[in-house]
């Protein structure tokens, strides 16, 4: 059971926004989601604010509750029920909490977009192209004829940086690897892999 | 195949019966093929010269070296142009060498003939070449951005020997299993193609 937990700050600023109609919240959650991609402009604020007839500090705070909200359901993978249940408890009303819901799970997806990003990223590959060569000479042996396997490996850093790598094996080497990367492809389907899968949820 | 004069001059010295007797030329030819030693240990041909015995022979120091010189040369030009024992008769003979020497030496350069192209072989430009590869299936269960993610992930080694250095390098990174997929189809063609290379 995934829950929001909210800290006794977090819980005042709840309450206080029960103080106010469906259609406001409404607009505090566009402008919470805006202020995830650019901040909030001060002046902007401030006329709300007044309009409103808080202090800005407080519609501040309220703003970025909902934003903080939104980001932590987007982290957590929260549905839709345990969002509401979260938000209940701690006292806003079911009207409020229903516009704050609809409001994340429309950005959910977008945000864990941008979440994956943050990702810690190792060399990841890319394509493999191979190339089969066989070795008449070089300079201090004649007469070879030695088969020779090239492989450029495309990689990503995941910072859209690529890198090139370009290796040799021999047949035994190439065979040996194959084998066991292989063998690892199959790990997957075995029933240890497959336990761990649908238990871990 | 050509020596350079003075190898040549050396070569004729050691062929006379009257400077280098059969008997010293067979310990001196044994001497010098049972300097290319393969190392066990690291697998590899660990070429070395045993100077001490040199000195039992009773020729003159200079000489001496001129000769050991000369055959080390004769042996690797021998192995780069892949002579059989045909070839190599003939040219000794030229070289002045009776047919007792030239069947000693025969003898020799037959055993380590494979052995010395081998070890010749390894001073070649090439790309990185791979010798082994350690795999790693892990299940990446959360983040500290992302929570739930459920993905596994292959972390793969491969173990790479750059020519001139001793100690193996590595190449490592990840793969989805459809990457992975991929990567093995690619090799899988690779190696057939190389089994119908074997068949031509």
């Amino acid at each position: 059971m995934v829950q929001l937990h909210f800290n006794d700050r977090q819980k005042e600023t709840i309450i206080f926004l029960n103080s106010f109609d469906d259609s406001i919240i409404g607009e505090f959650c566009r402008i919470s989601t805006e202020s995830i991609h650019k901040e909030i402009n001060s002046k902007t604020l401030n006329n709300a604010a007044a309009k409103l007839n808080i202090p800005p500090m407080q519609l501040k705070e309220m703003l970025d509750l909902i934003a903080w909200i939104i980001i932590e359901g987007a982290r957590l993978s929260i549905n839709e029920k345990e969002l509401q249940e979260s938000m209940i408890i701690v006292g806003l009303k079911n009207e409020l909490a229903n516009v704050i819901v609809a409001s994340v799970m429309n950005n959910m997806h977008l945000l864990q977009n941008y979440m994956s990003n943050m990702r810690i990223n190792t060399l990841s590959y890319n394509n493999l192209e191979w190339r089969l060569d066989v070795k008449l000479a070089t300079r201090s042996v004649l007469e070879l004829l030695e088969p020779e396997v090239i492989l450029k490996f495309d990689f990503d850093d995941g910072k859209n940086k690529k890198e090139v790598k370009i290796l040799q094996t021999d047949v035994v080497n190439l065979n040996n690897l194959t084998n066991n990367l292989e063998e690892a492809l199959n790990e997957i389907k075995s029933n240890h892999c497959r336990r761990v899968f649908r238990n871990i949820v | 195949m050509e020596i350079n004069s003075k190898s040549l001059a050396a070569l004729k010295y050691a062929a006379n019966d009257e400077n280098l007797s059969t008997q010293s030329l067979e310990a001196l030819i044994k001497l010098i093929f049972d300097s290319f030693i393969v190392d066990l240990k690291v697998g590899k041909l660990v070429p070395k010269l045993d100077t001490k015995n040199l000195d039992t022979f009773d020729i003159p120091k200079v000489e001496l070296k001129e000769i050991c010189a000369s055959f080390y040369t004769l042996i690797a030009e021998f192995a780069r142009h892949n002579f059989d024992t045909v070839s190599v008769s003939t040219f000794l003979e030229d070289a002045g060498f009776s047919n007792e020497k030239i069947n000693i030496f025969n003898q020799f350069y037959l055993e380590k003939q494979e052995i010395i192209r081998l070890f010749l072989s390894s001073s070649t430009a090439s790309f990185p070449h791979v010798v082994d590869v350690n795999w790693r299936l892990d299940y990446i269960v959360k983040e500290n951005n992302l929570e739930r993610i459920n993905e596994p992930v292959y972390l793969i080694e491969l173990k790479v020997e750059k020519s001139g250095e001793t100690e193996l390098s590595k190449v490592q990174f990840s793969c989805t299993v459809e990457q992975l997929q991929d990567l093995v189809f690619k090799l899988k063609e690779a190696s057939k193609s190389v089994e119908r290379l074997a068949q031509i």
